[in-house]
């Protein structure tokens, strides 16, 4: 390694501790590797029996290789997206390309399967490229606002990941080979990684270096750039474009690794890499030590079955942690410039009600279809009683997928006026997330959790990301990016607790799948009524304090001058907001988008009184919910599509349209 | 919001259409592939079935009748469409009581447990095949079913009897690197300790009988007998026949040409018909399963 004087004393001590960590984990495992021989087979004192040398030779070694490089390709991706995009969030994760590799992977499978499994890059490079494509078309008519192009990937991740989930609900006899490409399995069993790894990493190394000067000049902004007469034009495009193809190279080799590429840089800096020079180094490095500490441990921890945990999925679980400490620093890396989003403007409504009823009526008519249009074997049926029975069947689900759509969207406009900012909703900051660990808990708790502990756990989990928030977040006047992080980092965990949950072959998987997929199909009437009583209590304890929701945003002192007990406020709206997330999300999943489509949609209207916003917001939400579940289920009947997957399709597309259209 | 009102009650006041008037042979609908074939092995295949591509790509045989009618997905099969088939009672297993106070507005539901923590899937499918049987009417094909299975089982037993045999590795390629292989709890598991022969791979699996392996994990296994369940992914193919041997995989003993048998798709959550159908395959392979000296 290159000696850099910025790189600072800590951060050779954390390189040297780490180097010894590995070596320990590694004899650790050489050990475990050599039961006849132990570690002096490995330095010719005794013979090394055949089985022993292939499994080093084949597997362990390749692995280790393949790890490091992994590693390092991550991390040197993370550097090249936050210094050119100038943005300290700006990841493989969440710029939504692994999330484009994954899903291009996960198509080949279904519809070419011989070339998926000899060809993985093929599918992989083209996912991870129209991902970032759509993405950065987006971005652009947001002048490269760091925040929006965090929201952006975000959005469009969850949009392709619903994809994907609901190929994988569709085709469930190939689960399992598509989740191992989506929890990052690292085993090895030839070179072939190592050798599809190093010649890409390589050049892509080459051409940083080439570039290292446009990549530290783009890192002054485009302006300065220019003042200093240096052409953008191309480095610029090309310094992502191979971020975006290391990234992913990775998925194609292993499946997702994720929070390496967003963390690396991090730890780095951290580590006293300042400059870009020693970031360019130090955050492959980190990269590379993280992946293998890991991957290392988990080797250690379950032997003879090292298919058991994926890689990926522990990196994804403990890098919650990690982002979450990383909130305490973010002071040092906070982003420049960046405001309040607002991206949806409009002028007030000069005749809110009016508006109101157009959206009442919309809900009415989406009701009537849903209750009154079914589709069985002779094609669309209208009426009350097609089939036996055929209303006692939609009448619950359709009361559960109105009464769910109506709390999101209280839900959401409570958020975005708790955290005066528009782009906040249950799902971005991560209380779906939240909801979700809760009812996974709740499950493991009692295998036939009924509605009530099912609603405790839902709760629960929202009550505790709600907490964060206010904790964490509150800090600097809930600033967006610390909101954000805290949303991606516990969006995160979620991902591994499900991954684990699969990857363990638990019984109840298919249950956690179904109901993170949002099917309304088992709303019995209990349920329904339940989530209808706790959403429509919610509106109704609202109003009567809807001008809390338009004091709020105005800042605190603000809100003390007009005599609002700030704390306790902010305490009751958080209590009820969590409720009702947990209940609504029971009915339609964990990441709906409806909570943050529905405010925006009635802000859009021009109805930006909290009183107007909140009736709209539910009355959209509602109408939105239960229009995907009439859709998921007439449209390819008999195969019903889960409500909550089609909502986050329409949500997630309606969002990326208004960001584009902005 | 009056309208809506309005279309409640008038909901409430209308009745409920009764369930379908008793017959001599009552229908019935398996939610599960495994009850599934077990009823078309009885001679009473259902009216309708989850997924029914998928059971004719995995499960094969018995095949279904072309008047069964598709239900859509097993995690939500449509209600409408499963009233239409008109069953009588509805057969499930454990794994579907989430949906089960769903179905029961439909018919009656019957659960039948295969695979469940005690391990035991071929003695369960011996009494769901009784139940059906009962259910169907149908008690003596029911019999016949079980004692067709044992009988296969009993040829297999007999052909390898009194001979030195190999332990037995049933794998699933999930990718080049990861394989699903059988454990304790699985059916293959079940039948192969029925004939005599033993799983080469003994630790634990999970509730379904299986485990995940890399290929490492398979290498410490010696003197075994390989089957490896198609389809297998090209990149498997292009290892095995790998003239050079350059994976882990090529350099195994038990992956090498004439070492391994390739056995035709057999549903590995199945029941007796399935049970019968590894049998057989088994029985094709007795040559390969048997202990000999050039090893």
């Amino acid at each position: 390694m290159r000696s850099d004087p910025s790189i600072s004393r800590t951060g050779f001590v954390l390189l040297g501790a780490g180097i010894v960590l590995v070596a320990a984990l590694v004899l650790l495992n050489l050990e475990r590797l050599l039961p006849t021989t132990g570690l002096s087979g490995l330095f010719g004192g005794e013979a090394l029996p055949l089985t022993d040398g292939l499994i080093l030779n084949y597997a362990y070694w390749p692995r280790l290789l393949t790890a490091l490089l992994a590693g390092a390709a991550l991390g040197l991706a993370g550097v090249i997206f936050q210094q050119v995009l100038q943005n300290p969030l700006a990841a493989s994760e969440t710029l939504g390309v692994s999330a484009g590799a994954h899903l291009a992977l996960t198509l080949g499978l279904l519809l070419a399967p011989a070339l998926q499994s000899v060809h993985p890059e093929l599918f992989a490079v083209a996912g991870a490229f129209s991902a970032w494509g759509l993405i950065a078309l987006i971005a652009r008519r947001h002048r490269g606002d760091p925040l929006t192009l965090i929201l952006t990937g975000f959005v469009v991740s969850f949009a392709l990941g619903a994809v994907s989930s609901l190929l994988m609900l569709l085709n469930q006899e190939y689960l399992t080979s598509l989740f191992i490409w989506g929890a990052g399995s690292l085993a090895q069993d030839d070179w072939s990684s190592v050798g599809f790894l190093v010649p890409r990493l390589a050049a892509c190394i080459l051409i940083v270096a080439l570039l290292s000067r446009a990549l530290l000049l783009l890192g002054f902004g485009d302006d300065a750039a220019r003042g200093l007469g240096v052409s953008l034009k191309f480095a610029r495009p090309l310094l992502l474009g191979v971020a975006v193809f290391l990234s992913a190279s990775v998925v194609a080799s292993v499946g997702v690794i994720a929070f390496i590429s967003l963390a690396a840089p991090h730890l780095a800096r951290l580590a006293g890499a300042e400059r870009l020079s020693s970031r360019l180094i130090g955050a492959p490095i980190a990269g590379a030590l993280l992946v293998l500490v890991i991957d290392q441990v988990i080797q250690l921890a379950t032997p003879g079955q090292s298919a058991l945990l994926p890689t990926g999925a522990v990196t994804a679980l403990i890098g919650a942690p990690i982002m979450i400490w990383l909130l305490s620093r973010l002071p040092a890396i906070a982003l420049e410039g960046s405001g309040r989003v607002a991206f949806v403007t409009s002028a007030l409504s000069a005749r809110p009600v009016k508006a109101l009823m157009v959206a009442a009526l919309v809900l009415v008519a989406v009701l009537g279809a849903a209750l009154l249009v079914g589709r069985g074997p002779e094609g669309l049926t209208f009426g009350f009683n097609v089939g036996a029975g055929a209303m006692e069947w939609r009448l619950p689900r359709v009361i559960a997928a109105a009464a769910a759509g109506l709390g999101i969207g209280v839900a959401g406009t409570l958020v975005q006026r708790l955290f005066a900012n528009q782009m906040a909703s249950p799902e971005i900051l991560g209380v779906g997330g939240g909801v979700a660990v809760g009812l996974i808990v709740s499950l493991l708790l009692s295998s036939t959790a009924g509605v009530g502990l099912q609603l405790l756990g839902a709760i629960g989990g929202a009550l505790t990301v709600m907490a964060l928030l206010m904790v964490l977040g509150g800090r600097r006047g809930f600033q967006a990016e610390r909101l954000l992080l805290i949303g991606i980092a516990v969006t995160a965990l979620l991902d591994g607790v499900v991954l684990l949950f699969l990857a363990l072959g638990d019984p109840r998987s298919s249950q956690v799948l179904a109901w993170m997929g949002g099917s309304t199909y088992r709303a019995t009437m209990e349920l329904a009524l339940a989530v209808a009583f706790i959403s429509i209590a919610s509106l109704a304890a609202v109003l009567p304090f809807a001008r809390w929701l338009d004091i709020l945003p105005l800042g605190d002192e603000a809100a003390r001058g007009l005599g609002l007990p700030i704390r306790a406020v902010r305490f009751t709206i958080l209590i009820v907001s969590a409720i009702v997330t947990g209940a609504a999300a029971l009915v339609i999943g964990p990441m709906s988008f409806v909570g943050l489509l529905a405010p925006h949609v009635a802000n859009l209207a021009g109805l930006r009184r909290g009183r107007h916003q909140v009736i709209a917001a539910a009355l959209i939400g509602s109408a939105l919910v239960a229009f995907s579940d009439w859709v998921g289920r007439i449209i390819f009947a008999p195969t019903e599509l889960p409500a909550g997957i089609l909502a986050v399709f329409i949500g997630a597309s309606t969002v990326a349209i208004f960001l584009f259209r902005r | 919001m009056r309208r809506a009102a309005w279309l409640l009650a008038l909901l409430f006041a209308s009745p409920i259409v009764p369930a379908a008037a008793q017959t001599a042979a009552p229908r019935v609908i398996a939610v599960d592939w495994g009850l599934a074939e077990t009823l078309a092995a009885i001679g009473a295949p259902p009216s309708g079935l989850p997924e029914m591509a998928g059971y004719d790509a995995w499960v094969k045989t018995p095949p279904m009748p072309s008047e069964t009618a598709e239900l859509g997905l097993r995690v939500t099969p449509s209600l409408e469409f499963l009233a239409a088939a008109k069953p009588d009672v509805i057969a499930v297993t454990s794994q579907f009581a989430a949906i089960d106070p769903i179905l029961s507005r439909i018919a009656p539901t019957r659960s039948l447990d295969i695979y469940t923590s005690e391990l035991t899937p071929f003695d369960h499918a011996v009494v769901a095949a009784r139940t059906l049987g009962e259910m169907t009417g149908r008690e003596t094909a029911a019999e016949e079913l079980i004692a067709d299975t044992d009988r296969r089982i009993a040829a297999l037993e007999e052909r390898i009897a009194g001979r030195a045999t190999k332990s037995v590795l049933m794998v699933s390629f999930m990718d080049d690197r990861h394989v699903r292989v059988f454990t304790k709890g699985s059916l293959f598991d079940d039948v192969m300790a029925r004939a005599g022969l033993s799983n080469a791979w003994t630790e634990a699996g999970n509730f379904w009988g299986f485990a995940m392996a890399s290929i490492e994990n398979l290498a410490r296994l010696d003197d075994t007998a390989m089957l490896i369940v198609e389809p297998i992914p090209e990149s498997v193919r292009l290892k095995l026949e790998d003239p050079e041997r350059r994976s882990l995989l090529g350099q195994l003993p038990a992956f090498a040409p004439g070492n391994y048998r390739l056995i035709p798709p057999v549903w590995q959550f199945g029941a007796l018909p399935s049970a019968g159908r590894f049998a057989d395959l088994l029985l094709n392979e007795a040559d390969f399963l048997e202990r000999t000296d050039a090893l």
